[in-house]
């Protein structure tokens, strides 16, 4: 029984903590944020298990946090608003080539993420060059180049 | 079941098809700065004590008669603490008697310095010291919360009784 409730107030401990963090702190995964992660899964270890290493217990713990995991999925396709709560929505941080910077500071969003991004995906060099820029669900900046702009980035 | 119609996300004016809610994203973006804040807040009340295992809010100090009773304002499940006595007192031998309220949120596992005798007494303990020289005689009860809630127990040193109370934390 102390199993299940340990593994459902873990999992809603880390939903919670990790979504009022922000999609920001994942959006680019450096070496420290990994090592963050790591550090995160090492403090709940022994929340999650206390002082019980049997192999029951293990199994408990796993069925528990897969079945809170799916339950939540079922609770988010019969309830939109609660989806968008738990999830989050896409932000328009470049829309028509116009930068939203209210979007972008509330978000957490160096405009040279969004520079980077356009970079790495499209071999954009200039801002100009973008026509929208989406800070995805996920963390993931996606980029929409203007038209003609898109492949190595030396028109303009 | 929804239609299409309704799963479909509305395309917008710049020709993103995509559902973006923006009152919905202003009222989260407070909403998380509001969270930042209870962080900051939880940070604070684990750094003065309140969460437990040391701060200067951690221990609760009772005066009983003469002796001085140091209890753990909080304790958390499964986590060692201690409840120290100091007996203000001068030679002999001393009495202390723990409540059973206190056993039945924690378990003993050591009395520092060792009883000279102990006797169960009405579902709590009566443990007897010695002692030697000018005080205070410190005693040191070293307990396991072994389930959450509030143990309320009534802790009697040298004849003179104090109830005290520790919140235990899951």
């Amino acid at each position: 029984m102390d199993s299940v409730f340990r593994a459902v107030a873990v999992y809603l401990v880390l939903l919670v903590v990790t979504r009022l963090s922000g999609r920001r702190t994942l959006a680019e995964v450096t070496v420290f944020d990994f090592v963050l992660l790591l550090i995160i899964a090492e403090t709940t270890d022994q929340a999650l298990l206390g002082d019980d290493f049997s192999v029951t217990n293990a199994a408990i713990v796993i069925v528990t946090l897969a079945a809170v995991d799916v339950g939540l999925s079922f609770v988010k396709a019969w309830s939109p608003k609660l989806a968008m709560v738990i999830d989050g929505t896409p932000s328009v941080v470049i829309s028509g080539g116009v930068v939203d910077w209210e979007a972008l500071r509330r978000a957490r969003v160096d405009i040279e993420d969004v520079l980077a991004s356009a970079r790495e995906k499209h071999g954009l060099k200039r801002l100009d060059q973008i026509d929208c820029a989406v800070l995805e669900v996920g963390g993931a900046i996606s980029i929409i180049p203007k038209a003609g702009q898109e492949g190595g980035g030396t028109q303009g | 079941m929804q239609d299409e119609a309704e799963v479909k996300p509305p395309v917008r004016s710049d020709g993103l098809q995509l559902e973006e809610n923006r009152a919905f994203q202003r009222w989260f973006w407070m909403a998380e700065r509001i969270g930042w804040a209870g962080f900051a807040v939880v940070i604070a009340l684990a750094l003065s004590g309140v969460t437990g295992r040391g701060g200067w809010l951690a221990v609760a100090e009772h005066r009983s008669g003469a002796a001085l009773v140091e209890v753990p304002r909080v304790a958390r499940r499964g986590e060692s603490t201690v409840l120290r006595v100091h007996f203000g007192r001068t030679g002999g031998r001393h009495l202390l008697a723990v409540g059973a309220d206190l056993l039945a949120h924690f378990d003993m596992l050591e009395v520092t310095p060792r009883p000279v005798r102990s006797v169960a007494a009405g579902g709590g303990l009566a443990l007897q010291f010695e002692s030697a020289g000018p005080p205070p005689h410190g005693v040191r009860l070293h307990l396991r919360a072994r389930r959450a809630g509030i143990a309320e127990a009534r802790i009697v040193a040298d004849g003179a009784g104090v109830t005290v109370r520790s919140l235990i934390l899951p």
